[in-house]
Formats: structure tokens, C-alpha cells, sequence
């Protein structure tokens, strides 16, 4: 595969960086970050790997993410070549690329799971589009390209090496013409879940009926060492379960070595999520229920015998 | 949209999130942003329109921003600002006496628009082959089978 000759990577999500650098790395000769935040930050870009570190100040709490796309793309046509720009595929990672897709007159690619540089420079890029259905693969063009980059796709994550060091150049900050006013922030309650991570994951869906089932397979998951995982309407419809666990196209992606899904249909929009298990396991108590097409092992019956069933069998 | 808002005119545009089917999620944006106006996505509420401004919730993976953005403006919603009412028989009636103004390409001064980005393919996703061990049936013999199936990969 090709490569740029140089790859722009920010991440005002500090624990998305690495992943975002090590595409960076892998499609680029060199590669220039943008930090936005102190000392610590602008070494861990360098530890990372980043030739050259573009410092956009301290954080300041009047300001959104948002507002630093000019003092960027101001840095990136400084250098006017050929180019790729890598955000992760955050709402504040899609916002950016617009607003420098348009200052950089740059093509724009959002969720990007798999790229590439042709022999002529051109990124290509895949996504998944139909709610899931398909793969869409398309071809920047444009001198300049702009990708967000979905969360996993590149797994091979670089060390920090501490003492390395990158060429700082400090970036005055210019202002956007359209200010928006952050007029107040509150941090969300963050959660402890990182089912992308867990090695084991158990899928609740609508069919295990009752709150009492849910207890019964939050007791089974600790007993087999897996994560707890939902449906869309678990999440959104029943709130029975926090969004950071529910699975599917529009939420979080997995890729566990078993993937047990307990009174889940299969829809498309959750398969998509959960397809590149190792193996999945599937109960249900609708045998034509399209779940039992994608299962390796599966037991059709009723919940309310099974799941009491399996706990007894796995004690953990 | 872009050529409309300008002759049109207008005060706040909202858009989605992004399409039911390619999902790219940069109409919304990439309008407000072409119109050099305040946009914004992942708005999950809107708090106020007054005195020329709008005041919205923007919900993060992390926190929650509260915007003030002057008027006009583009935002672009999330899926879960609020749950659709599903119209009545009477109000579905009523949308078909409203004005709808048809805009043509020929009413609309339109700017050429740069081809940046090519459809290269869609194509299925490759399905992995699974080993389709189904049990139908959960008297004791049966779950039994299934556990002696699993517990080699659930232990």
C-alpha cells in the first residue's frame, strides 16, 4: 500500500488518540497532531509517535472542540500538499470534519472502518451503509481528504515511548466568525462498560420478558466472566439497561470470543454489531427466529426454564 | 439546500442526524457551514428560541454542552430529542391542504457543486460460517445437550 506523505491526527478524545495515531502510522511517512490541552499532553502525542506536535493551547472552558477547526485548517494549508486528515468518529470528530472539509474544500468520510492511499495519493475508504446491510466503499478525490474513523478499526495500537520527541510549533488561535457560546457543560456519568473490549458478552432482548430474568443473567455473567449487553429497545424502549451496552448498528460494535444473545431476534441492525464474534450462542423461544441462522449453538424453548438452567450449570 | 435557504430565506434550519441508508451524517453540517452560520450536531433538546438566539443540550459521548448559537442557524438533531407523535386521521387531512412550494433546479441559482468524493462499490458484507447447532426443545435431556454443547466454550 501507498502512503502520504504526511497525515494530520486530533483526538479531543484523549483515549481514542492511539487508535487514531496508529492509522496515522500506518498511512503515513510522517505524521502531524493537533493537542489541544498542557505539557503532558503535547509528550504523550510525541511518546506516541507524532513527528510534529501542532499545540492549539490549554484547554479553555469558554471554547467547543468546534471552534479550533480555522486555527487548523489555517495549519493544514500552510503546508499545501497532499493530505489526510484523522479525527475519531465522535460527534465532536464528525463536527470538525465538516467545518474543515469546507474550509479545505476536502472530501469528507465519517465512521471509516478499513482506508487505504492508492498510487496516485487517493484514500480510500469503507463504511457500513444500509443500517448495516452493506459496505460502502468510496474514493476521496479531493487534494485534501478528510476521515473519521470508526472505533476498533485499527487494532494495532502504538507504544508510548516515553523521552521521544516531536517538533512543536505553538498555533495562534483564530477565532470563527460564527461563535457558538457554551453557556454551561456537565460531565455525563461516565460509564465503567467497554463491551468493544470484553472477551465475553451476553445479549439481553425483549424476549426474556421480566426484570426478575434480567437479575438471573447479570448472575450468570458474573459467573462465566462476561460482560452484560443489550438490544435497541432494552436500552431506548424498557430503559432497563444504560446505551453504552446496547449493541447494534448505531451503537456499540463487538467483537467478543462468545457472544451469547438470550430472547434477541437477530435483526439485521443488532447482527451487524455482533457479527465478527468467535462464536455466538443463541436462546430464544422462536425457532424461526432469524437469530438461530447466525448461531453456532442454540437452544429453542422457553427463558424462564433455560436461563434458570444455565445458572445452575455455571456456577462460576 | 443550500441555494434554497439563500432565496428562501430562513431563521433556524433542522436537520437529522443523518440518512436512514448511506448514514453520512454531513448534510446538516455541511449546510450550516456553506451558509457561514452557527451549526451544530448531536443536539438532544432545544431549550429556548428568543431575542434572536437559540439554546440547546448537545448530549457528548462524555458530557453534555449547553449552546447558545445566534440566529439563523443549522442544527443538526439526535434520534432521541423526543419520541414522534404519530399523526390523527384529522391532522393527516389537514397536511393536505397545506402549501407546498416546489422548488425546481431552474428556480434555484445554483452553484456548481465539486465532485470530492466517488462511489467505488456496495457490497454485501461476508457472512462467517457458523456451525448451526440447534436444539429444539428444553425438557432437562435437552438443555443438557446444549450445555454439554457451550460449556466448552463458556468455561
Amino acid at each position: 500500500m501507498s502512503k502520504l506523505a504526511n497525515v494530520w491526527v486530533f483526538s479531543s478524545e484523549a483515549a481514542r488518540l492511539p487508535e487514531v495515531m496508529a492509522a496515522g502510522l500506518q498511512l503515513g511517512n510522517s505524521v502531524s497532531v493537533f493537542v489541544l490541552g498542557g505539557a503532558d499532553e503535547v509528550a504523550r502525542a510525541a511518546a506516541l509517535g507524532a513527528n510534529k506536535v501542532y499545540h492549539l493551547g490549554e484547554k479553555d472552558s469558554s471554547r467547543i472542540v468546534e471552534d479550533y477547526a480555522l486555527t487548523m485548517a489555517k495549519a493544514i494549508e500552510a503546508e499545501a500538499q497532499q493530505s489526510l486528515v484523522l479525527l475519531p468518529a465522535s460527534r465532536r470528530g464528525k463536527a470538525l470534519a465538516a467545518k474543515l472539509g469546507v474550509r479545505l474544500s476536502a472530501g469528507v468520510f465519517n465512521d471509516a472502518a478499513e482506508l487505504t492511499v492508492d498510487g496516485e495519493g487517493h484514500v480510500g475508504a469503507k463504511h457500513l451503509v444500509y443500517g448495516g446491510l452493506a459496505i460502502g466503499e468510496e474514493k476521496i478525490t479531493s487534494q485534501i481528504a478528510v476521515v473519521t474513523l470508526a472505533a476498533g478499526a485499527f487494532k494495532e495500537l502504538p507504544a508510548e515511548e516515553a523521552g521521544r520527541s516531536a517538533d512543536t510549533i505553538t498555533l495562534e488561535f483564530v477565532a470563527p466568525a460564527n461563535g457558538i457560546r457554551c453557556l454551561a457543560r456537565r460531565p455525563k456519568e461516565k460509564s465503567n462498560v467497554d463491551l468493544g473490549k470484553a472477551k465475553r458478552v451476553i445479549g439481553v432482548g425483549n424476549g426474556i420478558g421480566s426484570l426478575d430474568n434480567l437479575k438471573l443473567l447479570e448472575q450468570l455473567a458474573d459467573n462465566v466472566g462476561a460482560e452484560l449487553g443489550c438490544s435497541r429497545p432494552i436500552a431506548e424502549t424498557e430503559k432497563w439497561m444504560e446505551r453504552e451496552r446496547y449493541i447494534g448498528v448505531s451503537g456499540v460494535m463487538i467483537k467478543p470470543d462468545v457472544y451469547v444473545a438470550v430472547g434477541i431476534s437477530g435483526q439485521i441492525q443488532h447482527m451487524v454489531g455482533v457479527n465478527d464474534s468467535q462464536t455466538i450462542i443463541a436462546v430464544n423461544k422462536d425457532k424461526n427466529a432469524p437469530i438461530f441462522q447466525y448461531a453456532d449453538y442454540g437452544i429453542v424453548g422457553d427463558i424462564n426454564k433455560i436461563v434458570p438452567a444455565l445458572l445452575n450449570s455455571f456456577k462460576g | 439546500m443550500l441555494a434554497a435557504a439563500k432565496q428562501e430565506g430562513y431563521d433556524l434550519i433542522l436537520c437529522g442526524d443523518g440518512s436512514g441508508d448511506l448514514y453520512a451524517q454531513q448534510v446538516g453540517l455541511l449546510l450550516g457551514e456553506l451558509l457561514q452560520v452557527p451549526c451544530i450536531n448531536g443536539v438532544s433538546k432545544i431549550l429556548e428560541v428568543a431575542d434572536g438566539v437559540v439554546r440547546v443540550e448537545r448530549e457528548l459521548d462524555d458530557e453534555v454542552e449547553e449552546l447558545e448559537l445566534s440566529l439563523p442557524a443549522v442544527l443538526a438533531v439526535s434520534a432521541d430529542i423526543n419520541e414522534p407523535q404519530i399523526p390523527s386521521m384529522k391532522a393527516i387531512l389537514a397536511a393536505g391542504k397545506k402549501p407546498v412550494n416546489k422548488l425546481a433546479y431552474a428556480d434555484l441559482a445554483l452553484e456548481e457543486i465539486p465532485q470530492l468524493v466517488e462511489l467505488v462499490s456496495i457490497t454485501a458484507p461476508e457472512q462467517k460460517a457458523r456451525k448451526q447447532i440447534i436444539i429444539e426443545g428444553d425438557d432437562d435431556g435437552q438443555v443438557a445437550e446444549f450445555v454439554g454443547h457451550i460449556g466448552n466454550v463458556l468455561n
